[in-house]
């Protein structure tokens, strides 16, 4: 009985019978081509990574004024997904081409609100603030309650916590420092083991935290310590190079 | 840069080490980088952004960033490369006995 129900679904659904058929030829049912395993390449990131090696030792924004356009498709082909959030955080890094037509912040905050409508994953969310310092001081907190308003879940929470304290603890408002610091200590206390890139929000609050955090260290202090995995997993101290000259080196490849 | 560099670790190995802290965003970005500079001192992955644990305890905002940190644990000197990280480590290892050989100056290279 079940069967014969199902048989008469199926010939009842479009295009597997009838007519349309002749107008248009039915694909074979078992496919001749072998099917793959693979997934799905990630367009976006194909197309940063173009990007990136063209942009190496060139002219950084000829290079995206080039990029721009292939950006722009993806974007709006790839809508609401994840691919399609990639593409426009690039653009929404890339802004600076835009310039003439109104400060980089407001292009930046009215993209991002444009992106709070669109996309409405709580991680899709956290994304957006993690650009902080496009928005400027005066726009950040508007745009990150406009964030927290559009998810209540905590990763869109903690990240516009993280994005506000990064930018009010280096005000020289000793009230906005304060501020700063006790988003930190909710950030670490209740989001601590909440996932961050590839760390944690309680490492980073942590650090935040730090009595060396403030500004750079200058010569003639004490080196904090380093400890934990390097990049090959090994674990690491620097204390344990005591006795050799040490040169620490914050770099990257961009 | 870094054939520079490369070659005062290799000149003086017994008292001398670089430890690198990358800010990159991707793991495999940081690998593929250091195959092309061939760099094989200790290196961080330093979580993924400019924000990471360890730039912001070291309070690093702007990269590159360098520290020379003498046998002791203090900062000395900061933002030295090329002919000043030369001279700022001779200056390091005399202060520990070692005569800074005759090395080629970043120039040379």
């Amino acid at each position: 009985m079940i069967d014969l129900t199902l048989a008469l679904l199926l010939l009842c659904l479009p295009g597997s019978q009838g007519a349309s058929a002749e107008s248009n030829p039915v694909t074979p049912v078992f496919s001749p081509r072998p099917i793959s395993l693979k997934v799905a390449p990630d367009r976006v990131k194909e197309l940063e990574a173009i990007h990136d090696a063209a942009a190496e030792g060139g002219n950084r924004r000829e290079v995206a004024e080039q990029f721009r356009p292939r950006f722009e498709a993806l974007a709006s082909e790839l809508a609401r997904s994840e691919s399609g959030l990639s593409a426009e955080l690039w653009l929404l890094r890339n802004h600076w081409w835009k310039r003439s037509e109104g400060t980089m912040e407001q292009i930046s905050i009215d993209h991002a609100k444009r992106l709070i409508e669109e996309y409405k994953t709580s991680t899709q969310l956290a994304h957006l603030a993690e650009f902080s310092y496009l928005y400027g001081r005066k726009g950040l907190l508007p745009l990150m309650e406009a964030l927290e308003a559009a998810s209540p879940h905590d990763q869109v929470d903690a990240a516009a916590l993280h994005a506000l304290a990064s930018s009010l603890r280096r005000s020289k408002d000793s009230a906005e420092q304060s501020i700063a610091r006790e988003q930190l200590l909710r950030l670490k206390e209740r989001y601590g083991g909440l996932a961050f890139r590839d760390t944690t929000y309680g490492a980073i609050a942590s650090a935040m935290l730090s009595p060396h955090s403030k500004d750079s260290l200058s010569v003639g202090q004490q080196a904090p310590q380093i400890s934990g995995a390097d990049v090959h997993g090994e674990s690491f101290q620097l204390t344990d190079h005591l006795g050799k000259i040490v040169l620490l080196d914050f770099w990257g490849d961009w | 840069m870094y054939p520079h560099e490369r070659s005062l670790v290799e000149k003086y190995s017994d008292h001398f080490v670089i430890i690198g802290v990358n800010s990159d965003r991707g793991k495999d970005k940081l690998l593929k980088a250091m195959k092309r500079e061939n760099i094989s001192w200790t290196s961080f992955y330093d979580g993924g952004g400019t924000g990471g644990p360890i730039a912001l305890q070291w309070g690093v905002r702007g990269w590159p960033t360098t520290y020379l940190i003498d046998t002791k644990g203090m900062i000395r000197f900061k933002d030295v490369r090329g002919d000043s990280l030369d001279d700022a480590l001779g200056q390091l290892l005399i202060e520990i006995g070692v005569k800074p050989a005759e090395i080629p100056r970043t120039a040379e290279l």
